[in-house]
């Protein structure tokens, strides 16, 4: 290793070094400077003045309302969920407006989602709520193998939310997956709208880290939900979703 | 010529906790060198207060307005002192999406950062989102390979400076990461993205040829991938000279700075420290009469 080399060729020379030049501002470093600061270190005062004016006014926003909901759309659910459902969706629905060309699939990790809709209003900072990571787009090329490891890992692990991909299983075994209603095509590329976090293997999705890129997006999942919810209210839509046996699990 | 040592952190400070007695200590004060401290971030991501107190990892930690007090407080310690950022400064809380970073850009004046860099979310609201908020920053943006001549960004950011502190003189040059797939065309328009190492070589030579004592890289390009795709391990490796590279956009939370040997001998110190201004790093040389480093010592310091 690099490091250990250097370390080898000059640890007497540098115990010298040291012992003729430099010890005192050393001794002051080490002392004074690699001190760690404890959780009551006080926030500058000049700088939290000049943000809190910018701070209320923000809260202020946050409730601003930017939607309604007709129930309360929650997270329960054995993999499948009405929010996974509804944010899946949103997913494939705005990759496919500002892309321009179809999503075949579209998943979220349910652990992505960090709170529920509530019924009646939804404010913009229930979306933050809801997602409060930075995940970004991407689009993966999957081919058959991958769509059928996609499904293997839903129905094992049960832990996404699934747009455009229907599956029935029985433990590990799938007995029937549909795409869009139709059964997997051999040779066909089906296009995945899916966040960076498990595009890079996270949540277990390792397999997913070696597959293609068709492309990877700045579109934040926050600006996408915010985005689409906006714009149903404005075509006065309501915004509801269910579970509809997307993943049957047996 | 060897012109360049470092050692470990840890050495130092065992030594200095071991050795460093008044006898030693007065013996050696006058022989004392000439010493610029660095302090830096990176991918701050607008985390202007702490993380949430939520119970998650990070709740209460990080934040600029806490950065500010150990900035002060650090600055009050040291004679010589800048203070840089590797971009990302950008996106990442609600002040970012209702503000579209002027608090950002103000909190660093205010705290008197010396330069930034273009980080890739710099470009999130658009080249138009990005100049709208430079008046807002009182330190330069310093990036070398982002060539924005054709863009209404032109000549909002340069591509190098140097900072006379003392009699020394630090030459300062940036290094973007590659655009296409990463930002939306939209956003970044007609700028053009110049390969890092040749951008590299002739920043080295250009800050050498104007006497630089110390050469730093502010790098949003990454600390390390696999494949071809150039990182600061593979710039230390490929060009000469650079002294430190304070590094971005991995997010990477080096613990201490990874120190790289070119086949020239040359050794370089790339240090990075996460996100969200979780912690400050700090990079102190010193040097001797003739202003070559005697060494360099490297720390992040936690922001809790």
């Amino acid at each position: 290793m690099i490091r250990n080399k250097i370390f080898k060729i000059w640890i007497c020379p540098a115990i010298l070094f040291l012992l003729t030049s430099c010890a005192p501002s050393l001794f002051k470093t080490g002392e004074g400077q690699f001190l760690l600061v404890g959780s009551d270190i006080p926030v500058d005062l000049a700088a939290q003045n000049f943000i809190h004016p910018y701070k209320e006014n923000l809260e202020k926003e946050m409730n601003a309302v930017i939607g309604e909901t007709t129930e309360a759309i929650l997270k329960t659910g054995n993999g499948e969920s009405a929010l996974g459902n509804l944010v899946a969706d949103f997913q494939k629905e705005f990759a496919e407006k500002e892309l321009g060309y179809p999503i075949d699939i579209s998943i979220i990790n349910n652990g992505g989602i960090r709170n529920t809709l509530p019924k009646g209003d939804i404010t913009l900072g229930n979306i933050y709520e809801l997602s409060p990571f930075d995940n970004y787009l991407q689009i993966l090329e999957l081919n058959e193998n991958d769509v059928l490891s996609l499904a293997e890992f839903a129905a094992s692990r049960k832990i996404l939310g699934i747009s455009g991909m229907k599956i029935t299983s029985q433990g590990e075994k799938i007995l029937e997956l549909k795409i869009n209603g139709k059964d997997l095509i051999p040779d066909k590329k089906y296009l995945l709208a899916v966040n960076d976090y498990l595009a890079n293997g996270g949540d277990g999705m390792g397999f997913l880290v070696e597959i293609p890129r068709k492309t990877e997006t700045d579109y934040l999942l926050r600006d996408i939900l915010i985005e689409i919810i906006k714009s149903k209210t404005e075509a006065g839509q309501k915004i509801e979703a269910k579970i509809e046996g997307r993943q049957k699990f047996d | 010529m060897r012109r360049r040592d470092f050692i470990k952190t840890s050495l130092l400070s065992s030594i200095a906790i071991n050795y460093g007695n008044p006898l030693f200590a007065d013996d050696l004060q006058p022989k004392k060198g000439k010493r610029i401290s660095i302090l830096h971030t990176n991918d701050m991501h607008s985390r202007i207060e702490s993380f949430p107190d939520d119970g998650s990892r990070w709740a209460n930690q990080g934040g600029m307005i806490r950065l500010a007090s150990l900035v002060s407080e650090i600055r009050s310690e040291e004679e010589n002192l800048l203070l840089l950022d590797a971009g990302d400064v950008f996106q990442g809380t609600p002040y970012f999406n209702f503000y579209g970073g002027k608090l950002e850009f103000k909190l660093m004046s205010q705290m008197g950062y010396d330069a930034s860099t273009i980080g890739n979310h710099e470009f999130d609201n658009g080249l138009k989102g990005l100049f709208d908020q430079m008046p807002h920053a009182s330190f330069p943006h310093i990036c070398s390979n982002y060539d924005f001549s054709k863009t209404l960004m032109a000549g909002a950011t340069i591509p190098y400076k140097i900072f006379k502190k003392s009699s020394l003189r630090i030459g300062v040059f940036g290094l973007g990461i590659e655009l296409q797939g990463l930002v939306g065309k939209k956003n970044y328009e007609n700028t053009q993205y110049l390969d890092p190492i040749g951008v590299a070589q002739e920043m080295v030579q250009e800050l050498k040829s104007k006497k630089s004592d110390l050469i730093i890289c502010l790098s949003h390009l990454g600390y390390s991938y696999r494949g071809n795709k150039i990182d600061d391990i593979k710039l230390a490796a490929a060009v000469s000279e650079i002294d430190l590279i304070i590094g971005g956009h991995t997010h990477t939370f080096l613990d201490e700075p990874t120190q790289i040997k070119n086949t020239e001998g040359h050794t370089t110190i790339i240090h990075q420290v996460g996100t969200g201004a979780l912690r400050l790093g700090k990079v102190d040389f010193e040097f001797n009469k003739e202003n070559k480093i005697n060494f360099a010592n490297a720390k992040s310091l936690p922001i809790y």
